[in-house]
């Protein structure tokens, strides 16, 4: 994780990344155990039931994409805090591939007394595909 | 663009909250979201850190509570239109921290119903927004979840 940032030291264009991530079967596992106790075979744990709803495998679930999503952006500086993240899931995100997250700040206001970033995230596969699209709004914390 | 009164479904059930239940929320939770995210971030993983932080003690990640959106399940608003429907799109939007030891009251509403045109043609959407409310009786997050209807050929 990155120092603290000043909203001041932040212009309109730029970028947080690009870096790269895999998303492992383990990662996934340990995520659906959160709830479930037992593991069922579901379209993010068994490689057959993926391929039976028609998927070329086991794929990872949303809220762990939008979890790591919101991570990449939140833990670019030590003092940020994501107030909204609205995400757009254009493909499935297989596990234990290499993606890449890239952040653009498009954005920055100050509002109720906060000093806020507007940042678009992307969550690309290794030929640069858009796999989800996201659109963060970050509180950027007094040092 | 359409308006709301071409478009036929449920209209009763337009902002009308359905109870899903509630959740408690344990450091045990936590760890396991922020060991299967890989997450660093001391305010959800340092005891001493988070202590000395605002918040007085570890905090949830900010997507914490969309583990349960899986739980939640909607009525069917009876929409006569298409042949398709899927997920479109989410927005998460953080009010107040969610800690260790928090019981979270979940409740879910149809937010609104509109009609788009765009290249493929009409399409309907169909919004839902489920508020997460801890036992303080304060929202600590809003969850709104689109859906899209449109006609497969």
């Amino acid at each position: 994780m990155a120092t603290n940032i000043t909203f001041d030291e932040i212009e309109l264009g730029d970028e947080i990344g690009p870096s790269d991530k895999i998303i492992t079967t383990e990662q996934v596992f340990e995520f659906v155990k959160i709830l479930e106790s037992k593991i069922e075979a579901s379209r993010f744990t068994d490689t057959e039931f993926a391929k039976s709803e028609g998927l070329n495998g086991p794929i990872v679930p949303g809220a762990l994409t939008t979890a790591v999503m919101a991570q990449f952006v939140s833990n670019w500086a030590t003092n940020l805090k994501i107030k909204t993240l609205d995400v757009i899931f254009r493909h499935m995100v297989p596990h234990n591939t290499t993606l890449k997250l890239i952040g653009v700040f498009t954005d920055k206001f100050t509002e109720d007394g906060l000093n806020q970033l507007q940042c678009d995230v992307f969550l690309q596969d290794e030929n640069e595909v858009k796999l989800v699209i996201g659109k963060a709004t970050i509180i950027v914390n007094k040092k | 663009m359409s308006t709301e009164e071409e478009i036929k479904y449920d209209k009763s059930l337009l902002n009308k909250e359905s109870y899903i239940g509630e959740f408690n929320i344990t450091r045990e939770m936590i760890d396991s979201f922020c060991k299967s995210t890989e997450e660093t971030n001391p305010l959800f993983t340092n005891e001493e850190h988070a202590n000395n932080s605002e918040y007085l003690g570890i905090i949830a990640p900010p997507t914490l509570c969309n583990i349960f959106m899986s739980k939640v399940t909607r009525p069917d608003i009876k929409i006569e239109f298409g042949d398709g429907t899927f997920f479109a799109g989410q927005a998460l939007d953080n009010v107040n921290p969610i800690k260790p030891g928090d019981k979270l009251t979940v409740n879910t509403r149809l937010k609104e119903v509109f009609a788009k045109t765009g290249r493929s043609g009409k399409m309907i959407f169909e919004v839902w927004e489920t508020k997460f409310a801890n036992q303080d009786g304060l929202t600590t997050t809003l969850v709104r979840e689109s859906f899209v209807h449109r006609k497969r050929s």
